[in-house]
């Protein structure tokens, strides 16, 4: 290598002098080669710790999210332009509604934990909605797993709720969503029931369709059992039909105890032709 | 304890701080030559000399003798000149592009001890090659290179390297007269 070039050029070059690094360079040189080697575990510690806290921290705190919707899920300010609220609630609703189906797989997991208190549902119905749906009332009955047609139903009308934009006010829409889940239990458990809702006022088609069971369950058209959840809706219907059979004694006597649960329970005018004695 | 480079090297490893200043006495005069003729300032050339020197001790654990040690331990040089550069603003690209010194022909290195006309020249000349140049023709006289170890330190090909070794002997050759 070196003859392909002029040693004259070489010799220059060593002639420019032996040019060296100072005493306190090399001193701190070899005073670094004599530290021993920091093993791995000691260079990454600090760092690994931090990662790790990181990492549990976004763990607890998604953990929390996902248990807790309701405590993380930011709400709309009241004093918000008035669309504000009802783009905001759907979410926390939707948030809610899964979480209710969980609980409604997994019966033996979790009992009941909350009793849904009938309540009044003037203000519910005017402002029904497909996003209106939990599984709230179906923690009312831990015992007896949903059938599949009733889960799948409460599938279909989680995935149909989103996106709905109808508005929601708290007490009405909790209301709400604890009467649609109760209406699917009992679709799931009383066809006939189902069948019924189908047949309901006109106002509300989309709710009874949403209501009726698989075909399956309604090619079995028996009675329903007694111990099926009620509505209000089939309360009516059933005081209707003891009012068209001539049953008027019992027929009283349901309504009035109807009356008592559901004091604001505003009576369409059509049920409340079948229902009251003439 | 004589041994190779590499031998010494793996000793260190193994704990053995005498092989490390073996090693060191060894290549601390044709490293530091190597870093402060491409930085020409000393203060700087103690600074990169000294980081390359730590980087080769942080690195002792995975060193492997796949290459020789003088071609590790210059790789590791290039790889720190080139961050300097880098930071400086010079592009790598540009390192084979005549530099500064060579249209100011005031520059005079302070290192040259002997103010003979003929080593100013050459002095003048050298810091007057474009880096990529320069840095071949040191890695030549100061570590012995072939043009292979000179490509494999520095990252070029073969025929760069040889094509860069080959204009700085003709540049300086030409500032001794001979050109």
């Amino acid at each position: 290598m070196a003859d392909e070039h002029d040693p004259k050029v070489s010799a220059a070059y060593r002639a420019l002098g032996p040019e060296e690094p100072s005493r306190a360079v090399d001193d701190a040189i070899l005073a670094a080669a004599r530290r021993p080697a920091q093993s791995w575990s000691g260079r990454w510690a600090v760092p690994l710790s931090l990662a790790a806290v990181v990492v549990l921290s976004v763990v607890v705190t998604l953990r929390l999210q996902h248990e807790q919707p309701e405590l993380v899920t930011p709400q709309a300010p009241p004093a918000a332009a008035p669309a504000a609220p009802q783009e905001a609630q759907p979410e926390t609703l939707k948030l809610k509604v899964e979480d209710q189906l969980k609980l409604a797989e997994k019966p033996a997991r979790k009992p009941a934990a909350r009793r849904a208190e009938p309540k009044p549902f003037a203000e519910a119905r005017s402002d029904r909605a497909p996003a209106a749906v939990s599984g709230a009332g179906v923690a009312q009955a831990p015992a007896v797993p949903l059938p599949p047609a009733a889960s799948g139903e409460l599938a279909s009308r989680r995935y149909a709720g989103r996106g709905a934009e109808t508005p929601y006010r708290d007490s009405a829409l909790r209301r709400e969503e604890e009467r649609v889940a109760r209406d699917a239990e009992a679709a799931a458990r009383a066809p006939q029931a189902a069948a019924a809702l189908a047949k309901r006022a006109p106002a509300e088609p989309a709710a009874a369709a949403r209501a009726a069971p698989a075909p399956a369950a309604r090619a079995t058209a028996e009675p329903a059992p007694k111990t099926a959840v009620e509505t209000p809706e089939h309360e009516l219907e059933r005081i209707a039909r003891l009012r068209a059979e001539g049953r008027h004694d019992e027929a009283d006597k349901a309504l009035a105890e109807f009356r008592k649960r559901y004091p604001e329970f505003r009576i369409p005018e059509e049920m409340l032709k079948r229902v009251e004695r003439r | 304890m004589g041994g190779g480079d590499e031998e010494l090297m793996l000793a260190y490893r193994r704990g053995d701080a005498g092989a490390f200043e073996q090693l060191y006495r060894r290549h601390r005069g044709g490293l530091f030559r190597f870093v402060s003729r491409s930085v020409r300032d000393r203060a700087v050339a103690e600074e990169l000399y000294q980081e390359v020197w730590m980087r080769a001790i942080e690195a002792r654990g995975r060193y492997e003798p796949q290459a020789k040690f003088i071609t590790w331990l210059y790789t590791i040089a290039h790889n720190r000149l080139v961050d300097h550069w880098r930071k400086k603003g010079l592009q790598v690209v540009a390192l084979d592009t005549e530099s500064e010194f060579a249209a100011n022909p005031g520059f005079e290195p302070e290192r040259i001890v002997e103010a003979k006309q003929e080593l100013e020249r050459f002095a003048r000349a050298l810091a007057a090659l474009p880096p990529a140049q320069r840095e071949a023709f040191l890695l030549h006289q100061e570590a012995g290179m072939s043009v292979a170890e000179i490509a494999s330190a520095t990252g070029a090909n073969e025929e760069a390297a040889k094509s860069r070794l080959r204009y700085a002997f003709a540049k300086l050759k030409e500032a001794l007269g001979d050109g």
